[in-house]
Protein backbone atom coordinates (compact mmCIF):
# COMPACT_ATOMS: atom_id res chain seq x y z
CA UNK A 1 0.00 0.00 0.00
CA UNK A 2 3.05 2.38 -0.47
CA UNK A 3 0.85 4.02 -3.13
CA UNK A 4 -1.12 5.71 -0.15
CA UNK A 5 2.08 7.41 1.35
CA UNK A 6 -0.36 8.97 3.45
CA UNK A 7 1.41 12.13 5.25
CA UNK A 8 2.66 11.01 8.26
CA UNK A 9 0.94 12.70 11.15
CA UNK A 10 4.25 13.70 12.35
CA UNK A 11 2.81 13.67 15.70
CA UNK A 12 2.16 16.91 17.19
CA UNK A 13 2.21 16.22 20.93
CA UNK A 14 1.61 19.17 21.99
CA UNK A 15 -1.16 20.12 20.06
CA UNK A 16 -3.00 16.50 20.28
CA UNK A 17 -5.78 15.66 22.43
CA UNK A 18 -6.51 12.49 24.03
CA UNK A 19 -10.00 11.61 23.52
CA UNK A 20 -9.52 8.36 25.46
CA UNK A 21 -10.54 6.08 22.17
CA UNK A 22 -7.79 3.11 22.10
CA UNK A 23 -4.82 3.60 19.39
CA UNK A 24 -5.76 0.48 17.93
CA UNK A 25 -9.08 -0.92 17.92
CA UNK A 26 -9.26 -4.15 15.82
CA UNK A 27 -6.50 -4.44 14.47
CA UNK A 28 -6.23 -0.95 12.30
CA UNK A 29 -6.02 2.32 13.44
CA UNK A 30 -7.48 5.57 12.78
CA UNK A 31 -4.99 6.51 10.68
CA UNK A 32 -5.10 3.04 8.45
CA UNK A 33 -8.81 3.49 8.50
CA UNK A 34 -8.19 7.02 6.52
CA UNK A 35 -5.85 5.43 4.91
CA UNK A 36 -7.84 2.63 3.10
CA UNK A 37 -11.29 4.29 2.70
CA UNK A 38 -11.19 4.46 -0.98
CA UNK A 39 -10.31 1.38 -1.51
CA UNK A 40 -13.04 0.51 0.98
CA UNK A 41 -15.29 2.52 -0.90
CA UNK A 42 -14.12 0.99 -4.21
CA UNK A 43 -14.58 -2.25 -2.98
CA UNK A 44 -11.02 -3.38 -3.02
CA UNK A 45 -9.71 -3.84 -0.36
CA UNK A 46 -9.47 -8.04 0.59
CA UNK A 47 -12.12 -9.42 2.74
CA UNK A 48 -10.09 -9.60 5.59
CA UNK A 49 -9.11 -5.83 5.48
CA UNK A 50 -12.67 -5.12 4.65
CA UNK A 51 -13.96 -7.03 7.84
CA UNK A 52 -11.32 -5.06 9.64
CA UNK A 53 -12.37 -1.70 8.25
CA UNK A 54 -16.28 -2.62 8.92
CA UNK A 55 -15.26 -3.52 12.59
CA UNK A 56 -13.24 -0.29 13.16
CA UNK A 57 -15.84 1.92 12.22
CA UNK A 58 -18.34 0.37 13.85
CA UNK A 59 -16.91 0.93 17.32
CA UNK A 60 -15.03 4.09 16.57
CA UNK A 61 -17.73 7.03 16.09
CA UNK A 62 -15.35 9.76 14.70
CA UNK A 63 -14.12 7.14 12.01
CA UNK A 64 -17.24 6.38 11.39
CA UNK A 65 -18.50 10.05 10.92
CA UNK A 66 -15.39 10.78 9.02
CA UNK A 67 -16.55 7.83 6.41
CA UNK A 68 -19.71 9.42 5.93
CA UNK A 69 -18.80 13.23 5.34
CA UNK A 70 -16.54 11.51 2.82
CA UNK A 71 -19.05 9.61 0.87
CA UNK A 72 -21.24 12.68 0.95
CA UNK A 73 -18.41 14.97 -0.37
CA UNK A 74 -18.22 12.64 -3.12
CA UNK A 75 -21.69 12.75 -3.96
CA UNK A 76 -21.84 16.76 -3.77
CA UNK A 77 -19.06 16.79 -6.17
CA UNK A 78 -20.79 14.04 -8.53
CA UNK A 79 -24.26 15.80 -7.87
CA UNK A 80 -23.28 19.51 -8.02
CA UNK A 81 -19.97 19.92 -9.73
CA UNK A 82 -21.32 20.30 -13.43
CA UNK A 83 -22.79 23.87 -13.60
CA UNK A 84 -24.03 23.91 -17.34
CA UNK A 85 -26.76 20.77 -15.85
CA UNK A 86 -27.52 23.59 -12.84
CA UNK A 87 -30.79 24.96 -13.86
CA UNK A 88 -30.68 27.32 -11.36
CA UNK A 89 -27.10 28.47 -11.05
CA UNK A 90 -27.51 29.42 -14.68
CA UNK A 91 -30.76 31.58 -13.72
CA UNK A 92 -28.31 33.16 -10.93
CA UNK A 93 -25.32 33.56 -12.52
CA UNK A 94 -26.28 33.40 -16.20
CA UNK A 95 -23.81 36.06 -17.15
CA UNK A 96 -20.76 34.05 -15.83
CA UNK A 97 -21.94 30.65 -17.51
CA UNK A 98 -24.21 31.51 -19.83
CA UNK A 99 -24.82 30.32 -23.20
CA UNK A 100 -21.21 30.31 -25.09
CA UNK A 101 -20.56 33.95 -26.80
CA UNK A 102 -21.19 34.24 -30.60
CA UNK A 103 -17.89 35.36 -30.61
CA UNK A 104 -16.25 32.92 -29.62
CA UNK A 105 -17.91 30.93 -31.94
CA UNK A 106 -17.35 33.21 -34.69
CA UNK A 107 -13.47 33.49 -33.93
CA UNK A 108 -13.03 29.63 -33.77
CA UNK A 109 -14.64 29.65 -37.38
CA UNK A 110 -12.55 32.12 -38.26
CA UNK A 111 -9.67 30.26 -37.52
CA UNK A 112 -10.54 27.65 -39.09
CA UNK A 113 -10.42 29.18 -41.96
CA UNK A 114 -7.08 30.71 -41.61
CA UNK A 115 -6.06 26.93 -41.32
CA UNK A 116 -8.42 25.88 -44.79
CA UNK A 117 -6.75 28.98 -46.64
CA UNK A 118 -2.83 27.69 -45.72
CA UNK A 119 -3.62 23.82 -46.93
CA UNK B 1 -19.28 11.31 -19.87
CA UNK B 2 -22.14 11.99 -21.44
CA UNK B 3 -22.67 15.54 -23.19
CA UNK B 4 -26.44 16.79 -23.38
CA UNK B 5 -27.55 17.29 -26.39
CA UNK B 6 -28.03 20.17 -28.21
CA UNK B 7 -31.44 21.67 -27.88
CA UNK B 8 -31.52 23.68 -31.24
CA UNK B 9 -32.19 21.87 -34.35
CA UNK B 10 -29.03 21.05 -35.15
CA UNK B 11 -27.64 18.06 -37.27
CA UNK B 12 -26.87 14.35 -35.12
CA UNK B 13 -23.23 13.79 -35.26
CA UNK B 14 -23.40 11.56 -37.98
CA UNK B 15 -24.42 13.94 -40.46
CA UNK B 16 -21.89 15.91 -39.00
CA UNK B 17 -19.14 13.66 -39.19
CA UNK B 18 -19.99 12.54 -42.80
CA UNK B 19 -20.11 16.21 -43.82
CA UNK B 20 -16.88 17.32 -42.20
CA UNK B 21 -15.54 13.88 -44.21
CA UNK B 22 -16.91 15.43 -47.44
CA UNK B 23 -15.62 18.74 -46.96
CA UNK B 24 -18.75 20.35 -46.29
CA UNK B 25 -17.97 23.62 -44.41
CA UNK B 26 -21.32 23.99 -43.30
CA UNK B 27 -20.30 20.94 -40.88
CA UNK B 28 -17.51 22.40 -38.87
CA UNK B 29 -20.03 25.20 -37.76
CA UNK B 30 -22.66 23.08 -36.54
CA UNK B 31 -20.22 20.68 -34.94
CA UNK B 32 -18.88 23.58 -33.01
CA UNK B 33 -22.68 25.45 -32.60
CA UNK B 34 -23.23 21.45 -31.02
CA UNK B 35 -20.66 20.84 -28.85
CA UNK B 36 -19.51 24.16 -28.16
CA UNK B 37 -21.34 24.90 -24.90
CA UNK B 38 -20.31 21.54 -22.75
CA UNK B 39 -16.78 21.92 -24.08
CA UNK B 40 -15.88 25.44 -22.84
CA UNK B 41 -17.98 24.42 -19.69
CA UNK B 42 -14.96 21.61 -19.12
CA UNK B 43 -12.53 24.14 -19.94
CA UNK B 44 -13.88 26.42 -17.21
CA UNK B 45 -13.60 24.18 -14.80
CA UNK B 46 -9.86 22.79 -15.38
CA UNK B 47 -9.08 26.31 -16.04
CA UNK B 48 -11.31 28.69 -13.98
CA UNK B 49 -10.28 31.27 -16.48
CA UNK B 50 -12.91 32.78 -19.38
CA UNK B 51 -9.89 33.81 -21.49
CA UNK B 52 -7.75 30.48 -21.14
CA UNK B 53 -11.12 28.05 -21.23
CA UNK B 54 -11.75 29.68 -24.61
CA UNK B 55 -8.28 29.81 -25.90
CA UNK B 56 -8.20 25.80 -25.75
CA UNK B 57 -11.90 25.39 -26.89
CA UNK B 58 -10.39 27.08 -30.12
CA UNK B 59 -7.51 24.94 -29.74
CA UNK B 60 -9.35 21.60 -28.91
CA UNK B 61 -11.65 22.27 -32.05
CA UNK B 62 -9.01 22.98 -34.71
CA UNK B 63 -7.30 19.86 -33.50
CA UNK B 64 -10.74 18.14 -33.85
CA UNK B 65 -10.88 19.25 -37.20
CA UNK B 66 -7.00 18.37 -38.49
CA UNK B 67 -7.31 15.25 -37.05
CA UNK B 68 -10.98 13.76 -37.99
CA UNK B 69 -9.37 11.36 -39.72
CA UNK B 70 -8.20 9.69 -36.62
CA UNK B 71 -12.01 9.96 -35.20
CA UNK B 72 -13.29 6.45 -35.32
CA UNK B 73 -16.80 6.20 -36.71
CA UNK B 74 -18.33 4.17 -33.62
CA UNK B 75 -16.91 6.78 -30.76
CA UNK B 76 -19.12 9.55 -30.07
CA UNK B 77 -18.49 12.83 -31.57
CA UNK B 78 -19.15 14.51 -28.02
CA UNK B 79 -16.84 11.83 -26.05
CA UNK B 80 -13.59 12.31 -28.99
CA UNK B 81 -14.20 16.42 -27.92
CA UNK B 82 -14.47 15.65 -24.29
CA UNK B 83 -11.18 13.94 -24.41
CA UNK B 84 -9.80 16.10 -26.97
CA UNK B 85 -10.22 19.38 -24.50
CA UNK B 86 -9.51 17.68 -21.62
CA UNK B 87 -5.93 17.81 -23.08
CA UNK B 88 -5.91 20.59 -24.63
CA UNK B 89 -6.87 22.57 -21.05
CA UNK B 90 -4.74 19.94 -19.63
CA UNK B 91 -1.39 21.02 -21.47
CA UNK B 92 -2.31 24.76 -20.71
CA UNK B 93 -2.75 23.95 -16.68
CA UNK B 94 0.15 22.26 -16.60
CA UNK B 95 1.94 25.34 -18.43
CA UNK B 96 0.74 27.96 -16.09
CA UNK B 97 1.13 25.66 -12.84
CA UNK B 98 4.64 24.76 -13.12
CA UNK B 99 6.29 28.16 -12.00
CA UNK B 100 3.96 27.67 -8.49
CA UNK B 101 4.45 23.55 -7.93
CA UNK B 102 6.73 24.70 -4.73
CA UNK B 103 4.50 24.72 -1.58
CA UNK B 104 1.39 23.18 -2.57
CA UNK B 105 2.18 19.99 -0.29
CA UNK B 106 1.97 22.08 2.40
CA UNK B 107 -1.14 23.66 1.48
CA UNK B 108 -2.64 20.19 0.97
CA UNK B 109 -1.40 18.78 4.36
CA UNK B 110 -3.14 22.01 5.59
CA UNK B 111 -6.61 20.39 5.07
CA UNK B 112 -5.66 16.40 5.18
CA UNK B 113 -6.25 14.41 9.08
CA UNK B 114 -3.33 14.89 10.75
CA UNK B 115 -2.28 11.69 12.93
CA UNK B 116 -1.14 11.46 16.70
CA UNK B 117 2.26 8.76 16.46
CA UNK B 118 0.20 5.87 17.81
CA UNK B 119 -2.43 6.48 14.58
CA UNK B 120 -5.11 8.25 16.37
CA UNK B 121 -7.13 11.17 14.85
CA UNK B 122 -6.07 14.69 16.50
CA UNK B 123 -9.45 15.65 15.52
CA UNK B 124 -12.94 14.22 16.69
CA UNK B 125 -14.63 13.98 13.38
CA UNK B 126 -18.34 15.11 13.85
CA UNK B 127 -21.87 13.95 12.13
CA UNK B 128 -22.53 16.33 9.79
CA UNK B 129 -25.79 17.85 10.68
CA UNK B 130 -27.58 18.21 7.21
CA UNK B 131 -27.59 14.98 4.96
CA UNK B 132 -26.57 15.39 1.52
CA UNK B 133 -29.90 15.15 -0.26
CA UNK B 134 -31.01 18.77 1.51
CA UNK B 135 -27.33 20.35 0.70
CA UNK B 136 -28.00 19.29 -3.19
CA UNK B 137 -31.54 20.85 -2.99
CA UNK B 138 -30.55 24.04 -2.50
CA UNK B 139 -28.85 26.43 -5.20
CA UNK B 140 -26.91 28.06 -2.86
CA UNK B 141 -24.84 25.20 -1.24
CA UNK B 142 -24.21 23.96 -4.98
CA UNK B 143 -22.29 27.09 -5.57
CA UNK B 144 -20.69 26.66 -2.48
CA UNK B 145 -19.44 23.33 -3.18
CA UNK B 146 -18.35 24.33 -6.89
CA UNK B 147 -16.48 27.26 -5.40
CA UNK B 148 -14.63 24.76 -2.92
CA UNK B 149 -13.66 22.84 -5.37
CA UNK B 150 -12.09 25.37 -6.74
CA UNK B 151 -9.67 25.88 -3.47
CA UNK B 152 -8.48 22.51 -3.42
CA UNK B 153 -4.97 22.99 -4.01
CA UNK B 154 -3.12 21.36 -7.43
CA UNK B 155 -2.39 18.86 -8.71
CA UNK B 156 -4.90 17.27 -6.52
CA UNK B 157 -7.85 19.69 -7.81
CA UNK B 158 -6.97 18.91 -11.36
CA UNK B 159 -7.39 15.04 -10.28
CA UNK B 160 -10.67 15.76 -8.42
CA UNK B 161 -11.94 17.49 -11.71
CA UNK B 162 -11.58 14.68 -14.18
CA UNK B 163 -12.66 11.46 -12.27
CA UNK B 164 -15.32 12.25 -10.13
CA UNK B 165 -16.66 15.32 -12.35
CA UNK B 166 -15.67 14.48 -16.16
CA UNK B 167 -15.70 10.61 -14.82
CA UNK B 168 -12.55 9.62 -16.54
CA UNK B 169 -11.26 5.88 -15.01
CA UNK B 170 -8.53 5.87 -12.89
CA UNK B 171 -6.29 4.65 -16.87
CA UNK B 172 -7.33 7.42 -18.74
CA UNK B 173 -6.85 10.09 -16.15
CA UNK B 174 -3.14 8.62 -15.12
CA UNK B 175 -2.60 8.15 -19.27
CA UNK B 176 -3.51 12.09 -19.59
CA UNK B 177 -1.90 13.23 -16.98
CA UNK B 178 1.52 11.16 -17.81
CA UNK B 179 1.00 9.87 -14.34
CA UNK B 180 0.61 6.45 -12.85
CA UNK B 181 -2.54 5.16 -11.90
CA UNK B 182 -1.43 4.93 -8.02
CA UNK B 183 -0.53 8.42 -7.66
CA UNK B 184 -4.02 9.28 -9.68
CA UNK B 185 -5.46 7.37 -6.57
CA UNK B 186 -3.29 9.17 -3.78
CA UNK B 187 -4.09 12.60 -5.47
CA UNK B 188 -7.98 11.52 -5.53
CA UNK B 189 -7.91 10.42 -2.28
CA UNK B 190 -6.27 13.88 -0.86
CA UNK B 191 -8.17 16.15 -2.93
CA UNK B 192 -11.72 14.10 -1.87
CA UNK B 193 -10.01 14.33 1.89
CA UNK B 194 -9.24 17.92 1.55
CA UNK B 195 -12.50 19.06 0.20
CA UNK B 196 -14.02 17.36 3.07
CA UNK B 197 -12.57 19.31 5.54
CA UNK B 198 -12.92 22.58 3.45
CA UNK B 199 -17.28 21.93 2.76
CA UNK B 200 -17.21 21.21 6.64
CA UNK B 201 -16.08 24.67 7.42
CA UNK B 202 -17.81 26.64 4.28
CA UNK B 203 -21.17 25.03 4.97
CA UNK B 204 -20.79 24.89 8.70
CA UNK B 205 -21.90 20.78 8.82
CA UNK B 206 -20.95 19.90 12.78
CA UNK B 207 -22.77 23.09 13.82
CA UNK B 208 -19.51 24.82 15.27
CA UNK B 209 -18.76 27.56 13.57
ZN1 LIG C 1 -11.04 5.21 14.37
Amino acid sequence: MSEHDHPKGDGHPSCGHDYGLKMKVHGLTCQEISQFMMDYLDSSLDDGAKDEFERHVGVCPPCLHYLDGYKDTVELVRRCGKVELDAEAKKVHGEKHGPPPEGLIMAILAAKQAIDGQA
Amino acid sequence: MDTPSPSSQTPDDASIVAGLRSGDPRAFEAMVRAHVGPLRAVALRLLRNEEDADDAVQEAFLNAYRSLDRFRGDARLGTWLHRIVVNVALGRLRKRESAKRDGEQVQIDAHLPQFHENGMSQRFHQRWTVGADELVSRAETREVVRNTIDKVPEPYRTVLVLRDIEELDTAETAELLGIKPGTVKVRLHRARQALRNLLERELELTGEA
